[in-house]
């Protein structure tokens, strides 16, 4: 029987295996949901909204909160400042949701459960952030790690603890992500696996679990891009308003 | 069917899904005030492991590489693995604290307020 952690094999698609300079460059499982993912996304926001009638279908009724969902949330906990930023937001939003949600389709490839994905995404996150921070600041950016009120004589050893806090953000925005992604859908098919060992009659009831964790997992996918995108726009703040 | 049947049509739908939705607004408007707040804190229980992990971790790997570079074995791994400790308590009580995991605390009434 499969292994259930084959699903995260990453595999070149037939034909498309290419070599670059002693590098591969195939177009993989993963590449391929991710450039689906795009396509939904672009798919949703524009051919749904194309008609931008004044009773919305379905579809735009979609795209319509999604869009106020994000704005929402920039403008509750960014502030009025954060609306520039509005774009990256709602890509990294739209880019996180989608790889979580089309990875609930069975056979699909979800890209968010490999940490060099989620981790990779972090990171920009991290960069964009700390660059805004030290363009809007320049060098003040830096008052971030000697909170203000504390005494001269800690600064030693507050700064070091601030500067590794500060670094372990991106660690944990990508951490969480992939460990629930990789766990959730880990879960999912060890529990399909006793299915299939049980035979048709005991088999029935980690069928039953599987389709309840089906259910849990989908709310997993729609929490996780919500939390990505929460503490986006948090460290989004620090960098926007020093204290 | 003329226009004119499928407006009347229309309205008729719009009327009964109005009715029948007012006697959910108040039920719904509800929800609405808990279920965020709910999302937030299973957001927040879901965060702790992780906040803590990474702060130890991003200690350890910066202690090893300190002691590669630099030839203080074991030295610099034993005080940045504290200091990652520390920086994880650090997160986890910022995280509990909902202080918006800012580096730094600054505590005045108005930064309280906003970030919830």
């Amino acid at each position: 029987m499969a292994s259930p952690l084959d699903q995260f094999k990453i595999k070149a698609i037939e034909g498309l295996d290419f070599q670059l300079l002693g590098y591969d460059i195939s177009f993989t499982n993963s590449a391929l949901w991710m450039a689906l993912a795009v396509v939904v996304s672009t798919l949703l926001l524009t051919v749904a909204m194309g008609r931008g009638s004044l009773v919305p279908s379905r579809w735009q009724n979609i795209s319509e909160m999604l869009y106020e969902f994000i704005s929402g949330m920039i403008s509750d906990s960014v502030g009025k400042e954060g609306k520039k930023y509005f774009p990256f937001v709602f890509t990294v939003f739209m880019f996180v949701l989608l790889g979580n949600l089309l990875g609930m389709i069975p056979y699909s490839f979800t890209y968010t459960s490999h940490i060099i994905v989620t981790f990779s995404l972090a990171m920009l996150v991290f960069i964009i952030v700390t660059l805004i921070g030290l363009f809007r600041h320049g060098f003040h950016f830096f008052s971030l790690f000697m909170p203000s009120g504390v005494p001269l004589i800690m600064a030693p050893l507050l700064v070091p603890i601030e500067i590794l806090s500060y670094l372990s953000r991106p660690l944990s925005l990508s951490v969480r992500l992939f460990a629930n992604m990789m766990a959730g859908h880990t879960m999912l098919k060890v529990f399909a696996g006793f299915s299939v060992s049980l035979g048709v009659f005991f088999g029935l009831v980690p069928l039953a679990v599987n389709t309840a964790l089906i259910g849990f997992e989908i709310l997993v996918a729609l929490l996780q891009a919500y939390v990505f995108t929460i503490l986006t726009c948090m460290y989004l703040k620090d960098s926007i308003e020093l204290h | 069917m003329t226009d004119d049947n499928r407006f009347d049509d229309l309205a008729k739908r719009l009327k009964a899904a109005e009715d029948g939705s007012s006697g959910k607004t108040s039920k719904n408007s509800q929800k609405t005030e808990d279920s965020p707040e709910m999302k937030r804190n299973i957001g927040i229980a879901l965060r702790m492991g992780t906040e803590f992990v990474a702060g130890v971790v991003v200690g350890v790997v910066f202690g090893l590489l300190i002691d590669h570079y630099f030839g203080t074995s074991p030295v610099g791994l034993i005080v940045l693995f504290i200091m990652g400790c520390c920086a994880g308590f650090m997160n986890v009580y910022r995280a509990v604290n909902r202080m918006g995991y800012r580096v730094g605390y600054n505590h005045t009434p108005d930064n309280d307020k906003q970030d919830h």
